[in-house]
């Protein structure tokens, strides 16, 4: 195993992911790829942000940074130095499968929660969709 | 209150707004008689509308007043009646669509041209090109943003006129038609005059105030949303620019990336221009079905005790639907007022940094000039 991908949000789930990721990254001696797919964003946050006359773009920027800065940390205490932080913007599945093609990694890892109940009944879920549709192993922590 | 916010968020702007309207009104002095005629033609139009539709409000009564004392003669004189008001509101209607858009028309051409005058004299177009900000997508700007800022206060003006007129005029036909209501409290009679005034203005404050509270969000989502969408067009415009071969990769990687991130960003205020959008749609459709009810539930005590006809009580309630549609101006206007702003806010500073490239211009003439 040479290219690990791991994708977070930044949640619980995406952190156990994440540790996941890492020890598999240092158990194999492979390059560990941290991705987050951003635009997460709550009615309630985008009212006080319209509110405030704010930049959405920035906001979203911000918290991707945010993001990739704490799991690149995380990363590190695990003892794997992360060879790249992606941040792409859309929809997270196709964003994810997209990063794995171009990266050309064997492995992608991601939590299995994230999105709400309605959005996972209605478009289901973003592992499930990786998980069927990737050219790799996926790993899928709960 | 928000609606009344971006009355006053337009009167804030007018600073930053003041580049619109100075070059609207050097345009409109350069065809001063027309503006002056099609401004009296479209004032015309109002006022015989609402005079149409008077008199179509009094047709109502005594269309009703026959079929109560089922008088077939008159019945068939108020449909003839019927035929040629029914006629003058269409050919009124048609009218003044043709006068709006006359005026948009005439108004956007000038203005435009006014633009595209500056935007090509001395070569500012290729100076102005991803120079200064505020000022990307210049090509929109005078396709679209000159389109939308010049059509919509033709429509929202004469709207805002007919509006007030209206709701004056049927005022009197509610103190007059409706009268006053006796109501006995505690045992004495107590006589109120105009009710259906005060019903209807009543009606009208509580129908405002929770569209205030459903929508309070609403004007600051469009106008995000519209700055989301600029943005976007700006990150598309981007790719146009060529880059040398060895950076091309990498820029191109940049730009899809912000591309993308502009794009979620107009998706996300999308989905919540939809989620307020749902909630003033469940006041204004509720309005809607219940302000006829309204009307004539507080006609009928009237009715019942026999001192309205039903003549009468269908005119009044008529009355008050169309005084209650006529307070809704603001909340029916304020998406528009709100893309108004923000293609007015665009249009303005495309032509205040075309004015700052000609003072310096004048400061410094062309190359071409100076040998």
């Amino acid at each position: 195993m040479k290219r690990v991908l791991i994708a977070t949000d930044g949640s619980d789930g995406g952190n156990r992911a994440l540790d996941a990721a890492v020890e598999l990254a240092g158990a194999t001696h492979a390059a560990l790829i941290v991705l987050t797919v951003g635009g997460n964003v709550t009615g309630a946050d985008l009212r006080k942000l319209a509110d405030r006359g704010g930049d959405l773009s920035k906001s979203l920027q911000a918290q991707a940074d945010r993001i990739l800065k704490r799991a690149a940390v995380s990363a590190r205490r695990g003892g794997v130095m992360p060879a790249a932080l992606r941040c792409e913007w859309g929809d997270a599945a196709e964003a994810i499968l997209d990063v794995a093609r171009r990266e050309k990694v064997d492995a992608i890892v991601l939590g299995r929660r994230g999105g709400g109940r309605l959005s996972r009944l209605l478009m289901g879920s973003v592992s499930q969709k990786v998980a069927s549709l990737a050219a790799c192993t996926v790993v899928v922590v709960p | 209150m928000q609606f009344f916010r971006q009355i006053g968020l337009t009167f804030q702007q007018r600073k930053e707004l003041q580049p619109f309207w100075t070059a609207s009104q050097a345009v409109w002095r350069t065809h001063r008689s027309k503006v002056l005629v099609l401004g009296g033609f479209l004032v015309t139009v109002v006022m015989m509308q609402l005079l149409v539709q008077v008199l179509l409000n009094l047709w109502n009564r005594n269309f009703f007043d026959a079929l109560e004392r089922r008088d077939a003669h008159a019945l068939w004189v108020q449909i003839q009646l019927f035929v040629p008001l029914a006629a003058g509101s269409i050919f009124l209607a048609a009218t003044s669509v043709w006068g709006r858009m006359t005026a948009q028309r005439g108004w956007r051409a000038a203005l435009t041209r006014h633009i595209i005058g500056k935007w090509l004299a001395n070569g500012r177009h290729a100076r102005l090109n991803g120079m200064m900000h505020g000022t990307e997508n210049p090509e929109y700007r005078i396709a679209v943003d000159v389109r939308i800022s010049t059509d919509a206060p033709v429509d929202l003006a004469l709207a805002l006129f007919a509006s007030l007129v209206t709701a004056f005029t049927f005022f009197g036909v509610l103190w007059t038609v409706g009268g006053s209501i006796d109501v006995p409290v505690f045992g004495m009679t107590l006589t109120v005059p105009g009710y259906l005034v005060i019903g209807v203005i009543l009606y009208s404050t509580l129908m405002s105030g929770l569209m205030t509270v459903v929508g309070h969000h609403l004007a600051a989502v469009i106008e995000r949303l519209n700055q989301s969408d600029a943005e976007l067009r700006a990150a598309a415009d981007a790719f146009r620019g060529e880059q040398p071969a060895a950076a091309a990769h990498i820029a191109e990687g940049l730009k899809r990336t912000e591309l993308s991130l502009k794009l979620q960003a107009a998706l996300l205020w999308w989905r919540e221009l939809c989620w307020q959008l749902m909630r003033t749609t469940l006041i204004s459709h509720g309005n809607s079905l219940l302000a006829p009810v309204v009307a004539w539930v507080l006609c009928v005590p009237k009715y019942l005790s026999g001192t309205m006809t039903l003549g009468e009580l269908t005119q009044t309630a008529a009355a008050f639907v169309t005084v209650q549609s006529a307070f809704n101006w603001l909340v029916d206007n304020y998406q528009r007022l709100a893309d108004w702003r923000s293609s007015a806010h665009r249009v303005s500073t495309l032509v205040a940094a075309l004015d700052d490239l000609g003072k310096t211009e004048e400061l410094a003439p062309p190359a071409a000039e100076r040998s």
